[in-house]
């Protein structure tokens, strides 16, 4: 334990690079694999994920197919989780549902990450006015509701998946933002920063080489967390019918249809709810994992 | 005048021996029993609280035409005439009425005792005020092209005014009895701009506004100056959800005394509780698809005719409706007065495909669907499963979703976006339904137009002999339905209505209107 703490806390000598981050990187990965919820978490991911590509291959219906006359069957062996009120396999439906779901979410939180991450680490690492400036915008936006956020930003451009992972993208700059230039801040004074500029690195090879890799920790547990989110906000997004559009399987749009048949054929509703929630659970425990696994103090 | 058929109401068990709506199929989980507020249930002091799937955009009855929202403005206003709940045209303010031997004018005496909720008698001025608000055409009312014919409005004296026509007009009396050409208090629609009296509307009915929350609740008392018998109940509150269930839930939990729209699959659960009735009545909504025939693919009629002959409207109704409609086979909804009954569209997909492949459109052809949410019954349903139909065939439609405020607005666009809208007609009687969604100057830009059908709608209405009326009204379907197809039409609608055991007074029209001054909690 003290060898670790040891490890990870010398900062990172030009030389020894190599060599240490190698050591860190198997240190986290050991962590990572003792750690019940980061390995609960990727499991769950990685199943998605594995239905995902199944999905774009092989489903057990047609996931659009309708026939309304076999429409609100309850679970049987011919349809796992019954038909939805057209009559569509649901099992199917949220087969495929889990593209649009991952993608937007996925792809949201990238726009996130990379505009919020070049925002706060620039900002953290020039200061001055432009911190200010971004981080005052950065306030301004934090003190906008997130979904209220994302509800304008559907609003202007309309309805649709590419507007969601836009809104979703936007809704997590702030986040993103804020930790990048945290970390920023404090491997600034770190020694070897120092160092780094007294024998003449430019700016931009401190802050890609030796500031940025070293604030990763926080911005990768952020990631899976957000991303977890981004599940939420674009489900209750299509649940309020500002995303996805029918007949696209989209879970929060599937729960948002489903709505009217709660009392009289609640299984319309719960497996698409079910879906949601396992996906964000698996998320969360995955950037969970992550923090543990990261997070040197959180061991000591 | 003729008279339309009373609307038969039944209730849901006739229903289900009739074996209608037995096609939904229950899940084994079954009805979940509900245990319903009787603390809430009120007496005949206590204010009825009512739920419909749409929030009224505005309280003036010449800016609106959404049948929920002329349920508020018809308690708020009063009328020259109106229809009975029997759907007969009777008397309102005039009391009398008689048509000039060159049948170009029309003169109304108005009661005495007509007032206005601030008290003061409705006059002549206030009716012409009225009327030539809706002629303006400054004020884009949704009833100036029914009132085209309307020459000029003439004071007489303070309780006599007369309306002159360019032509012979008989549906005149047809038109004055909707809910759009309501007599507003001159005063205080002069006050402000045009949209500032839809918020605080003085009007002449059994009504007044007490306050309006937007997306609340708008609150009703009764007008102590109105002429009629005074209101059973302390007063109206008018909610809105625009989620069939939610409806539900807040009937079922005690919160409200009435909902409109009761979705199909809640009725038996409802039907089942002692403490809630279901009320099944006939409706005259006709619910369609507008067509945009102004640009590829559905120019073409063989492409309207592949739409209409791709869609099996029986299973809808079956399944999502349960049981609650019944296939379109005029362009009129059922009890229109002057309908005549058509050879409905067969469900022949094959056919369909070989239309459009005839058309041009083999490979398949792309198409935007719109639909609102809330507003008819099982609308948003309905429209994805004509998707789904018309998806089969090759189209490939993609459906938007709109909430009611902006789906009315936003289907007046000219050009229209979509190329198929669904819409729901109501109006009972056949000139105003011709105008309204047949006529080169409709109530939305679909740039269908075919000079015949105009000519046959002028035609009928300078004609008071209703034999002559009759026939060229079927001419006129037997073109819109079976020649030019119009439209993709679906079908026409039940009104489903649930309630508290023990409210009366409920009697809904068949374009789903119904004055709440009657309804009340027995002793």
């Amino acid at each position: 334990m003290i060898a670790r703490i040891a490890v990870s806390d010398q900062p990172r000598g030009k030389i020894e690079e190599a060599d240490k981050s190698r050591s860190n990187r198997s240190v986290m990965y050991g962590r990572l694999r003792r750690s019940p919820s980061a390995v609960a978490g990727t499991a769950i991911i990685a199943g998605f994920l594995l239905i995902a590509i199944i999905a774009v291959f092989y489903t057990p219906f047609d996931p659009n197919k309708q026939d309304l006359r076999a429409g609100l069957q309850g679970p049987s062996l011919t349809h796992l989780f019954g038909t939805d009120e057209y009559g569509r396999d649901i099992l199917s439906r949220i087969m495929m549902g889990t593209i649009p779901t991952f993608s937007i979410a996925i792809f949201g939180v990238a726009i996130g990450f990379v505009i919020g991450v070049a925002l706060g680490a620039l900002s953290g690492y020039m200061g001055g006015i432009m911190d200010g400036l971004a981080m005052r915008l950065v306030d301004i936006q934090l003190a906008i509701p997130g979904i209220i956020l994302a509800i304008v930003i559907v609003t202007i451009l309309g309805v649709g998946i590419t507007p969601l992972i836009l809104a979703v993208g936007v809704f997590s700059i702030p986040g993103f933002a804020r930790i990048a230039r945290a970390g920023v801040l404090v491997t600034n004074a770190a020694d070897y920063v120092e160092a780094a500029h007294s024998i003449g690195a430019s700016n931009t090879r401190v802050l890609l080489r030796h500031v940025l890799p070293n604030t990763f920790a926080p911005i990768v547990v952020q990631t899976s967390l957000r991303i977890a989110t981004a599940i939420l906000v674009a489900s209750s997004l299509s649940f309020l019918g500002l995303g996805a559009q029918p007949p696209s399987p989209e879970w929060g749009s599937m729960l948002s249809t489903s709505r009217d048949y709660l009392q009289s054929n609640p299984h319309v509703a719960v497996f698409p709810g079910i879906a949601v929630a396992t996906a964000v659970l698996g998320f969360n425990l995955l950037g969970d994992g992550l923090r543990d696994a990261l997070d040197t103090r959180l061991k000591m | 005048m003729k008279t339309e058929p009373r609307d038969m109401t039944t209730n849901r068990r006739t229903l289900l021996k009739a074996g209608a709506g037995a096609a939904m199929v229950g899940s084994s989980l079954g009805a979940t029993a509900i245990v319903n507020s009787l603390a809430a249930q009120g007496d005949a002091s206590s204010r009825i609280v009512i739920m419909t799937g749409t929030e009224a955009e505005t309280l003036d009855p010449h800016l609106t035409g959404t049948r929920n929202t002329q349920i508020i403005t018809e308690a708020i206003h009063s009328g020259l005439v109106k229809r009975d709940v029997s759907n007969t045209i009777a008397p309102d303010l005039a009391t009398e009425w008689s048509i000039s031997d060159d049948e170009l004018s029309w003169t109304f005496t108005l009661r005495q005792d007509g007032m206005f909720s601030d008290g003061t008698p409705v006059h002549a001025s206030d009716v012409k005020y009225s009327l030539d608000r809706i002629l303006n055409p400054d004020n884009n009312s949704n009833y100036i092209s029914q009132m085209s014919a309307v020459e000029s409005v003439e004071v007489i004296d303070d309780f006599t005014v007369t309306i002159h026509t360019s032509t012979p007009f008989s549906a005149l009396d047809e038109i004055l009895s909707d809910p759009g050409p309501r007599i507003l208090q001159e005063a205080a629609a002069s006050a402000g701009a045009l949209e500032d009296y839809g918020r605080n509307p003085v009007g002449s009915g059994a009504y007044m506004l007490e306050s309006w929350t937007p997306g609340q609740s708008i609150e009703l008392v009764p007008n102590p100056h109105y002429y009629g018998e005074a209101p059973k109940n302390a007063g109206l509150s008018m909610r809105f959800a625009s989620e069939g269930g939610a409806r539900t839930a807040a009937l079922e939990s005690g919160q409200v005394d009435l909902i409109t729209a009761l979705p199909p699959e809640a009725i038996d659960r409802i039907d089942q509780s002692e403490d809630l009735t279901v009320l099944v009545a006939d409706s005259s909504f006709l619910i369609f698809f507008a067509i945009d025939h102004g640009s590829e693919p559905f120019s073409d009629q063989r492409v309207r005719l592949a739409a209409n002959l791709a869609v099996d409207r029986q299973t809808i109704i079956d399944t999502i409706l349960g049981g609650l409609g019944s296939v379109a086979n005029s362009p009129f909804g059922p009890g229109v007065l002057n309908r005549v009954d058509l050879e409905p569209f067969p469900y022949d997909p094959e056919q369909a495909k070989q239309l459009l492949a005839d058309a041009g459109y083999a490979d398949g052809v792309p198409i935007v669907m719109w639909t609102p949410q809330g507003r008819y019954l099982k609308d948003r349903q309905v429209a994805e499963a004509v998707q789904g139909y018309l998806s089969e065939v090759g189209f490939k439609p993609e459906l938007q979703v709109f909430e009611w405020g902006t789906y009315v607005t936003e289907r007046q666009t000219d050009p229209p976006i979509a190329d198929l809208w669904l819409i729901g007609a109501s109006i009972p009687g056949a000139y105003w339904n011709l105008v309204n969604n047949y006529h080169t100057d409709s109530d939305y830009p679909n740039s269908y137009s075919n000079p015949e059908v105009d000519d046959l709608i002028s035609q009928a209405s300078q004609t008071f002999d209703l034999d002559e009326q009759s026939a060229i009204y079927a001419q006129i379907q037997e073109i819109v339905f079976e020649q030019d197809i119009v439209h993709l039409f679906l079908h026409g609608q039940k009104q489903v209505l649930g309630y508290k055991t023990g409210l009366t007074g409920i009697e809904p029209l068949p374009y789903e209107i119904f004055y709440p001054e009657t309804i009340t909690f027995e002793e």
